[in-house]
């Protein structure tokens, strides 16, 4: 046997019978190169990965200097809100100062003089002149600023989480494509049949990982042009003002500029359906449930829930109320419960849920749903809100009444419990629920002329401190639904012999075919009476 | 000059013997490993040029960020304050309205004879002028330095309050406050993010193309031709210097 022979090195120190091995495998090349290529993959992913995180970046402190001035915006146009109800205020006081209160005595008459017609008037009118435009100038433009502000500041949210998902997925590449990179390379020091599996496998990884990398890549970046973002705030500008039209066609233009833009969908359904009932807001009247409007409104408001993941809370009301109106009252429930599970606390949702219930015969439900609705208003005052929930409330018993006479009684129950617990709640005391052992009461010269509500209320022999609450309805569709407008209620303590005229002017797009008045004592109720109205406009 | 006489090569001996005219020297495979070492150390240094000033950018954000809720928060004050004044001249302007409809009333009493009760309505018109002069000075709707006289004898027109003036006139005392943040500028701050932004962005593309001339230079390597590598490995350091030039020219340095 011979010795081993030592193998040659050359001047570099490489064994030459290696290199021989080494050069005779041709895969070595190829895998060198392959190696190269994935480097050049890694590179561009890199790059898109850096773009993605400057973006991110870029749109995570915009999207913080927006919500800020967003934030400022909607300060700003708050308290000149609050200044414009002051100078209203200051404007309808004026009336009650000397000497331009009509009823009270001036020195003229005490003079012996006689004011020629119309003098007072005069007065009071070049008194009521203030400068409300020139001091509310800058209102207009701050609510569209907020407007604008926080829908800009909502779109640059989704773009921002998207850029943040993005820049994350690039990452998530980039590790998958270093294993595909170590394979590969370990193919460069292994041999024989593993450098082939390991090289086929990190070729097959790579070739993965581009796939992946162009089809992150091709994904859209959401992103809403600046003059949706306008024409949706002109929108809701123009709705909080009234112009209910004047706000869908502006979100209509929104629409046009951007086809997926949500919030315009739930922006325009909302007033496609105040369009439809323009007294809703004052009234609650809901006079044109079937109607094409409010089907468009339907159609719009479930487009937003689409588009937004179905997380919007007004889209899911909007169409639990339709439902409601219509007498889906199944629709209605699972609509409200959609809307609970966005925002559980939210009253509104509640009250629309229990009155639906209680149209489906479901009453311990529907107690239920009433009783989570006022346990959610523990801790608040008397205030405009809470009467405008229990307006609503009594408005959507009377729709169970009137649509489905069966249910009226347990209707009724519920509106006893509600203006009970309403007029104990403005009261601040305790109400004995039933009706006072002594005493009367009647609601006279109930009518609904010229524009104006009036009736007398007149009571005798009432114990002391017995509560009234007084109940107005109005019936804007002949024959229709009746409605309880959030202005037309009265809690007072009375007792003993009295009476209270009440005139109240009331306008109207559909001005009242009927009016009625429910009058409770102590919590329980008394009497209900029913006056006439005008002929319908609606 | 050292001779490199080992050749490697499919074609080739590995004896020593005078390389093929085709065949690639070891010191050539060595020199392009050189290279490709150098350009991958050239990309690292974009790279971490690019992670330098991007923390500075990070700054700017904040800094941005910082300026704007300053900024916005100086607006809120502003507009809470023109609210309150504006609140206080509705007040003062209703004042000398019912002030108007006194006198209006003393000149009717005064025509029937009843000189008496024209006084007592003249009076109330000029207290009431009076103590609403007063009381929009305090509540700050009237500058006292401004207003000056009237403060013993009111004007019997109402003095007119310039809305758009008086915000100017707010702007030029937080700005001259003794605790001013002096001048404000978020949206400056915010550009200049978006420019380092953009360097970063410039930096790693640069880097990118160097890994071009990575590619380039291994496919130098792997060739058995001595042209084939000689071109490749040109062209590697073709992409390679118009790279760090480029680089330099415009992102690497500020």
């Amino acid at each position: 046997m011979s010795e081993p022979r030592a193998p040659a090195t050359d001047e570099t120190g490489i064994r030459q019978t290696d290199a021989i091995e080494e050069a005779s495998d041709p895969l070595k090349p190829k895998i060198a190169v392959t190696l190269a290529i994935v480097v050049v993959i890694a590179g561009m992913l890199a790059v898109l990965q850096t773009q993605a995180g400057a973006n991110e970046s870029t749109t995570a402190r915009e999207t913080t200097r927006t919500a800020v001035r967003a934030m400022s915006a909607n300060v700003a146009t708050s308290t000149l809100l609050g200044v414009r109800s002051e100078i209203k205020a200051e404007h309808d006081f004026l009336q009650y100062r000397r000497p331009l209160d009509a009823g009270a005595p001036s020195l003229a008459a005490a003079a012996g003089l006689t004011e020629q017609p119309g003098t007072l008037s005069k007065d009071l009118q070049a008194a009521q002149r203030l400068p409300t435009k020139q001091l509310l100038s800058e209102l207009g433009p701050l609510q569209l600023e907020a407007e604008h502000q926080v829908l800009k500041q909502q779109a640059l949210a989704t773009t921002r989480v998207t850029w943040n998902t993005r820049s994350t997925q690039y990452t998530t590449v980039l590790a998958v494509l270093a294993a595909a990179l170590f394979l590969i390379g370990f193919g460069l020091v292994v041999e024989g049949s593993v450098r082939r599996v390991t090289y086929g496998l990190g070729l097959a990884i790579a070739a993965f990982v581009v796939v992946w990398g162009a089809w992150i890549y091709h994904l859209p970046i959401p992103s809403t042009p600046d003059n949706a973002i306008t024409a949706a705030a002109q929108g809701a500008v123009l709705t909080s003002d009234g112009d209910y039209r004047g706000g869908v066609a502006a979100y209509d233009r929104a629409i046009a500029a951007h086809e997926d833009f949500a919030t315009a969908y739930t922006g325009r359904a909302r007033a496609r359906l105040l369009a439809a009932n323009p007294d809703y807001p004052l009234t609650r009247a809901f006079t044109d449930p079937r109607g094409s409007a409010t089907a468009a409104a339907v159609a719009d408001a479930n487009r937003a829930l689409e588009l937004g993941g179905r997380r919007d809370l007004l889209g899911e009301g909007l169409l639990a109320l339709v439902g409601f109106y219509r007498g889906d009252y199944p629709e209605a429930v699972r609509d409200a419960d959609a809307a609970i599970e966005i925002n559980p606390g939210v009253p509104d949702v509640w009250l629309l849920k229990s009155a639906a219930q209680l149209a489906l015969g479901q009453d311990a439900a529907a107690d239920a749903s009433l009783t989570k609705a006022l346990r959610l208003l523990d801790g608040s005052d008397p205030s405009q809100r809470t009467r405008l929930l229990a307006a609503s409330y009594l408005s959507y018993l009377a729709a169970v009444a009137n649509n489905s006479p069966a249910r009226a009684p347990q209707a009724r129950r519920l509106s006893t419990r509600v203006v009970a617990t309403e007029t104990a709640f403005t009261l601040g005391r305790k109400l004995p629920g039933a009706l006072p052992a002594t005493g009367r009461i009647q609601v006279d010269d109930l009518r609904f002329t010229n524009g104006r509500l009036s009736l007398v209320i007149r009571w005798q022999g009432l114990p002391t401190g017995t509560a009234l609450g007084a109940i107005a309805y109005e019936r804007p569709v002949a024959n229709g639904t009746w409605t309880q407008p959030p202005d037309l209620a009265l809690f007072a303590t009375i007792g003993s012999n009295g009476k209270r005229r009440i005139s109240v002017p009331l306008s109207r797009v559909c001005e009242p075919t009927a009016v009625r008045a429910d009058v409770y004592l102590d919590g329980a109720p008394a009497l209900s009476t029913v006056g006439p109205g005008v002929s319908s406009t609606c | 000059m050292h001779r490199v006489s080992g050749v490697i090569s499919g074609d080739d001996d590995v004896n020593g013997a005078p390389a093929a005219a085709a065949g690639v020297s070891v010191r050539a495979k060595w020199t392009i490993a050189f290279l490709i070492g150098l350009a991958t150390v050239t990309a690292a240094l974009f790279t971490w040029r690019a992670a330098q000033i991007g923390s500075t950018a990070a700054y700017d954000d904040r800094q941005s960020i910082s300026e704007t809720v300053r900024t916005e928060q100086g607006a809120v004050e502003r507009t809470i304050a023109i609210a309150a004044a504006a609140r206080e001249y509705v007040r003062y302007r209703a004042d000398y309205g019912v002030a108007a409809a006194l006198d209006r009333e003393a000149a009717r009493l005064a025509a029937a004879g009843s000189e008496r009760l024209a006084d007592v309505s003249r009076a109330e018109a000029a207290a009431l002028r009076e103590g609403a002069t007063r009381r929009a000075a305090e509540a700050g709707v009237f500058g006292r330095v401004t207003i000056g006289s009237e403060l013993l004898q009111p004007s019997a027109t109402p003095r007119p309050f310039d809305i758009k003036a008086r915000r100017r006139a707010l702007e030029a005392e937080q700005s001259t406050a003794l605790d001013s943040p002096g001048k404000l500028n978020p949206s400056g701050f915010a550009q200049q993010a978006d420019d380092i932004r953009r360097r970063v962005n410039g930096l790693v593309r640069f880097a990118f193309v160097i890994t071009f001339a990575v590619l380039l230079y291994t496919l130098a390597e792997v060739s058995t031709r001595r042209r084939t590598m000689a071109a490749f490995a040109a062209a590697g350091i073709a992409v390679y210097i118009a790279a760090v030039v480029g680089c330099i020219a415009t992102y690497f340095i500020a």
